[in-house]
């Protein structure tokens, strides 16, 4: 029942004349002094508006009427409704089984193709792993010789032992790292990233080669911001270099970039040997090296990874070569001119997770698989009043979320977390299993590369480095509880 | 161990909340508050803050296989008062109610007739199990608030039940109109309705409370997608426009607390009865929480006393059954919304604790055949 007890009016007594406003000025009378034109005009407007309502009205009068007329009328209307409603189902009926089968088919054929793709990956990384893991042991006892009592000719046999398993591991890391490729395991995730924090990372990764080779090793940045996967760019440019370092004996590699309209062009220089013409079509291809290279150490897999990922990342490949003279290799990047941040969720939807607004009755989930840090933090978590569930990996995460009816409001993860999936892995699994993807996250590493760094940004996580300072931690956890 | 009941008539229900965040804990939480009886079922209304599911399994474990019902809210009323965040349990029991519920799926292939069907079929189970100690009845109906088709469903259900009252409220899921649950016996249900047909030793009686004042300004809606609840234009102009227009605001500033304070209500018998608009399009048309048409008239309303109007209520259900033991209460979120506005939050929270309102916040209210918005609806339950 409504109240009319307020002053609007009080239209049970006194029906007033309704009021329609018809105009952005809402004046439904007009003063006679002006512009007989613009009079007109407006009340041409009037005229035409409540025509349109006039017919929305007439319509629906006429509905209810169709339906009111008689009870004679209403009773075939409804054996004439019941009877349509009926075919009309039976229509749709048929029409929905048909649908169900074939999406049931589709869904099988789905299946199946789904089921020998996760197969496949999980057999390449079963393999890898398996592979990979006696090999490490075998250097591990490698390098435990080295340092026993032997004699120069055993410890010369023992270094080349090493060197092969070292080359027969980087060739299954590679060989795996491809097949993931192939499979779309791997897949970039694009996002905006500073060219300059890409070539800084690699001029320091490199710089100690190329003084062991005694090359002079240059690398020249734009502050630009660009799209792209960092951690595809990084390994693309990372084979590059390191190809230019291994075949150049002397001289040195310049890293450059140039900005060529809305892209940004890397290159790297070498002063090596370069490539023959007539095998221009080939250096992309698998275990394809070149005839000038070929006593050298490699495995002639690194532009086999270099073409695939670019194709990924849709960034564009070219060399030039002059014999005898070196090569240079250019990749093409688009440029971003939106201001970057690491975290940008300004244009993200709100997520579907209730908001927080005190630390005090937030539901932390902490990852950390240091106990003293993991005791230290859920102490730190206890004392601000926050609720925290700490785990040392994600299997015992999962046992542990069994356990607890609440959603998460946060999670807190060490990037490296031993043998086990990487935090932002971790991060990405809780938000699955929630149904969230923007639930906030805190990634916390003792080393912050730039492939962590760019790692937690493409998952939308902050990242905070160890030692962490209590009140640093308390306010990012508080800000993102409150975004 | 039955305890010691404080008041000479025993009690029909018992209540419990909890803010736990272990399964277990909130178990133990609840099982403590409940007295040791013998529960016909339990009532369960939880924040979007929990996941639903592992709690009322246990919960329906932990009472031997009693039956849980309940759904995902938008803020609980709780013996508490006002809350959001938290889980409230009301157990019924067994030596005053008998329940019959009716689990509809698929809700968005719902048709009338398969509906009425399904619902003549739990209620024939109803009658023919009736208790000569249990003589008043109730059906009581919880729906995926998201689903669109609260007025199809209604009128289907109310069909199908005769003579029985129907109340019942859609499940909100704090603002976020992503996802809402559905309970049905320790199981979570999206895309679903319960019916719970209920048998009463205590009286009852059904209540429904707006507070509005209509104001002389009339839309008519002369573009409109009844299917889905959007309406394009009002007098002819973009609805946005004309209804901010109306308010003297800026089209760019319509927010919910503009549509919780400014509500549009249809005029039937004399009576008024509020759509309310959920959200505005971006192309400016407005889509709402309940069933619209072309050619309908709206009129503009404001906010009248809420407080006065649950006062009112109370009133009423002191004179038709007595002081209440528990008023089970589907508050509309609009509402809740205003508490905050015109600041009447504390009166309205000790009003719900003196009467002990338990419910939650709502997407729409449901009444007799009816599917409502901006309501504050319930049944009380004499001694």
């Amino acid at each position: 029942m409504s109240r009319d007890k307020g002053t609007l009016n009080t239209p049970d007594t006194a029906p007033e004349k309704p009021i329609l406003l018809l105009s952005n000025k809402d004046a439904p009378t007009y003063t006679t002094d002006g512009p007989l034109s613009e009079r007109e005009a407006q009340l041409i407007e009037r005229v035409e508006k409540l025509e349109k309502i006039n017919q929305a009205l007439i319509r629906r009068v006429e509905r209810s009427m169709d339906q009111r007329t008689n009870s004679y009328s209403l009773f075939q209307s409804a054996i004439l409704l019941e009877e349509q409603v009926r075919s009309r189902t039976m229509e749709l009926r048929s029409a929905l089984n048909e649908l169900e089968t074939s999406n049931q088919d589709l869904s099988i054929a789905k299946e199946q193709a789904e089921q020998s793709n996760v197969s496949k990956t999980k057999f390449l990384a079963a393999a890898s792993h398996d592979l990979l893991q006696p090999l490490s042991a075998a250097r591990l006892n490698m390098s435990a010789l080295k340092t026993e009592d032997v004699s120069k000719q055993a410890g010369r046999l023992i270094s080349q032992v090493d060197r092969s398993l070292l080359s027969i591991e980087e060739l299954l890391r590679t060989l795996f790292d491809i097949s993931k490729l192939d499979a779309r395991v791997s897949v970039p995730e694009i996002c905006r990233f500073p060219a300059e924090r890409i070539l800084k990372g690699l001029e320091a990764d490199f710089a100690p080669v190329a003084k062991q080779k005694n090359l002079k090793l240059s690398v020249f940045s734009l502050p630009l911001i660009i799209h792209t996967d960092p951690i595809f760019l990084r390994r693309i440019l990372q084979n590059l270099i390191s190809n230019a370092l291994r075949y150049t004996e002397t001289g040195g590699v310049l890293i450059g970039c140039r900005r060529r309209g809305d892209t940004l062009r890397f290159e790297v220089w070498d002063t090596g040997a370069g490539i023959e013409e007539d095998e221009h079509d080939k250096i992309f291809d698998e275990f394809h090296r070149c005839k000038s290279h070929i006593h050298q150490d490699g495995l002639g897999l690194g532009l086999a990874i270099v073409k695939r990922m670019a194709e990924a990342t849709g960034h564009e490949i070219n060399f030039r070569s002059f014999p005898e003279k070196g090569s240079v290799f250019q990749v093409t990047v688009p440029i971003s001119n939106e201001p970057f941040q690491l975290i940008d969720e300004q244009d993200e939807p709100k997520d579907n997770f209730p908001t927080r607004y005190k630390l005090q009755d937030a539901f932390v989930v902490l990852v950390e698989d240091n106990p003293n840090v993991r005791v230290a933090l859920k102490t730190l978590f206890a004392k601000w009043g926050a609720q925290c569930l700490a785990a040392a990996n994600y299997s015992e995460l999962q046992e542990k979320l069994d356990q607890v009816e609440r959603r998460p409001d946060i999670i807190v993860a060490d990037y490296h977390l031993g043998d086990d999936l990487v935090g932002p892995e971790i991060v990405r699994q809780v938000r699955r299993r929630y149904g969230s993807d923007i639930l906030p996250a805190v990634i916390i590493t003792a080393t912050p590369q730039d492939e962590v760094l760019a790692h937690a940004a493409s998952y939308n996580c902050e990242l905070l480095t160890k030692p962490i300072a209590p009140a640093e931690l308390r306010s990012l956890v508080l800000y993102l509880l409150n975004e | 161990m039955n305890k010691t009941p404080l008041t000479t008539t025993p009690d029909s229900v018992d209540i419990a909340i909890s803010c736990k965040t272990l399964t277990e804990d909130i178990v133990d939480d609840i099982y403590s508050q409940l007295q040791n009886e013998a529960y016909a079922f339990i009532l369960v209304f939880f924040s979007p803050l929990y996941v639903g599911t592992k709690f009322s399994t246990e919960l329906r474990r932990k009472f031997n296989n009693t039956p849980v019902y309940g759904c995902s809210s938008a803020g609980e009323l709780t013996s508490e008062g006002l809350s959001e965040g938290a889980i409230v349990a009301v157990g019924f029991r067994a030596s005053d109610f008998g329940v019959v519920c009716c689990l509809i799926e698929n809700l968005d292939q719902f048709t009338i007739t398969d509906g009425q069907a399904q619902v003549q079929k739990s209620f024939e189970v109803f009658q023919s199990n009736r208790s000569v100690y249990k003589p008043h009845s109730l059906a009581l109906m919880l729906v995926d608030g998201l689903c669109y088709c609260e007025e199809r469903l209604v009128s289907a259900v109310n069909s199908g039940i005769k003579d029985i009252p129907l109340i019942g409220g859609s499940a909100g899921d704090g603002l976020q109109f992503s996802k809402t649950s559905i309970v049905y016996d320790g199981e979570i249900k999206e895309n679903a309705a319960i019916l719970l047909l209920i048998e009463s030793r205590p009286p009852l009686h059904i209540f429904k409370s707006d507070s509005f004042l209509p104001s002389p300004v009339k839309f008519v809606v002369t573009r409109a997608d009844p299917e889905k609840r959007i309406v394009y234009e009002l007098n002819a102009m973009p609805a946005a426009t004309a209804y901010a227009t109306a308010l003297g605001v800026n089209e760019t500033d319509l927010n919910p607390l503009s549509f919780a304070s400014h509500p549009l209500s249809v005029c039937f018998g004399g009576d008024h009865y509020v759509r309310s608009i959920q959200d505005v399009n971006a192309d400016g048309s407005f889509r709402f929480y309940c069933a619209i048409d072309e050619g309908i008239v709206f009129t503009l309303s404001e906010i009248g006393d809420m407080v006065q109007g649950i006062e009112e209520t109370m009133e009423e259900i002191q004179q038709n059954i007595g002081k209440p033991q528990m008023v089970l209460g589907f508050d509309c979120i609009l509402r809740r919304l205003m508490y905050e506005i015109n600041q009447s939050k504390g009166q309205v929270n000790q009003l719900f604790k003196d009467h002990r309102v338990i419910g939650f916040n709502t997407y729409g209210e449901q009444i007799h055949g009816m599917h409502l918005n901006q309501t504050f609806s319930g049944i009380a339950i004499g001694r």
